[in-house]
């Protein structure tokens, strides 16, 4: 858009007038200063460092939730060896007992040991049963 | 003389200083808002008659202007752009929507050509303030932009979204409140 007006049809003097009135009434009073501008550009800048921190953290947000997925999946169920970690579960020490229990329980009918035998292992595997379901 | 010229937009800054000033250089920078805050303020007190409105929205023109001044290709164009520019940040900030009225507005022109061919009751006015008063901010600019800053019926229509048409009309409408007003 150029407005130097070359399609203008020419002004009529009571238009040329009331540009004249109109130009004089609209100098400016208070004319604004480059240091009043420079003071402006400074808030300006100082508004929008807490915005953009903000956008800054929006855009971060996918990434970091991205990378504590990746970390929960994938880095740490690998060992600091760099290998994986065994798929069985890690046995026990009381699996270990009760292993120890009911051999002696199968040994112990196997060579016709005594009720009161018997029962006193099975009393000692219930112990053991119940420690582990606490 | 072109209008920009008549205005203050026709300044010719040197080149170096504009690409400094592209650049981001304050001294730069500083020069051209020396150069263009006169006719920029100017343009803005015409529009807004507000003169506190005016010193925030040109200081807002020249904050985007030197955001922007990177963008301009053509360095001659600078004076033409920042009219732009000052002329859009006036506009954007008082858009709103523009109430159509259905007034006969064949007789409104042919009273404002009739009020075209008298000039003495404005040579007598002497409170300009109170005539213009009569008139509404959008028909207020049109008339600042179209007289002042000379802009063609065609161009405001483009700026304005309207249709060439319509303008017209508004500006004649506008020319005859201020014959009412001033022949009570």
């Amino acid at each position: 858009m150029n407005p130097s007006g070359p399609q203008k049809q020419s002004l009529s003097p009571s238009e040329e007038l009331l540009r004249e009135r109109l130009k004089a009434q609209a100098e400016p009073l208070q004319p604004v200063t480059w240091q009043e501008l420079t003071a402006r550009q400074a808030t300006a800048v100082k508004q929008a460092q807490p915005a953009r921190s903000k956008a800054v953290a929006l855009w971060l947000t996918p990434f970091a939730v991205a990378a504590a997925v990746a970390w929960l999946m994938v880095v740490q169920p690998l060992s600091t060896n760099g290998q994986a970690r065994p798929q069985t579960p890690m046995l026990l020490a009381g699996n270990y007992q009760l292993e120890s229990i009911d051999r002696q329980i199968q040994q112990a009918y196997l060579r016709g040991a005594d009720d009161a035998t018997i029962t006193a292992l099975w009393q000692q595997r219930e112990v053991l049963t119940a420690q582990e379901t606490f | 003389m072109t209008q920009n010229a008549l205005t203050g937009f026709a300044q010719k800054l040197d080149a170096e200083v504009i690409k400094g000033a592209q650049a981001g250089r304050r001294d730069c920078q500083r020069q051209l808002f020396e150069t263009y805050q006169r006719p920029v303020q100017r343009l803005i007190q015409g529009m807004c008659r507000d003169h506190e409105l005016a010193r925030d929205l040109t200081q807002d023109v020249f904050l985007v202007a030197f955001e922007k001044v990177a963008q301009l290709r053509d360095p001659k164009a600078l004076g033409g752009w920042l009219k732009q520019l000052t002329v859009n940040t006036a506009l954007s900030h008082f858009r709103r929507p523009q109430q159509q009225t259905n007034s006969d507005d064949s007789a409104a022109q042919l009273d404002a050509d009739d009020w075209l061919s008298q000039t003495d009751w404005l040579q007598q006015l002497d409170d300009i303030d109170t005539l213009l008063s009569v008139l509404d901010e959008h028909e207020y600019q049109l008339i600042w932009l179209y007289l002042v800053e000379g802009y063609s019926h065609e161009e405001l229509a483009e700026l304005l979204n309207e249709q060439a048409a319509t303008v017209r009309q508004r500006y004649h409408r506008a020319l005859k409140k201020l014959r009412q007003r001033s022949s009570r």
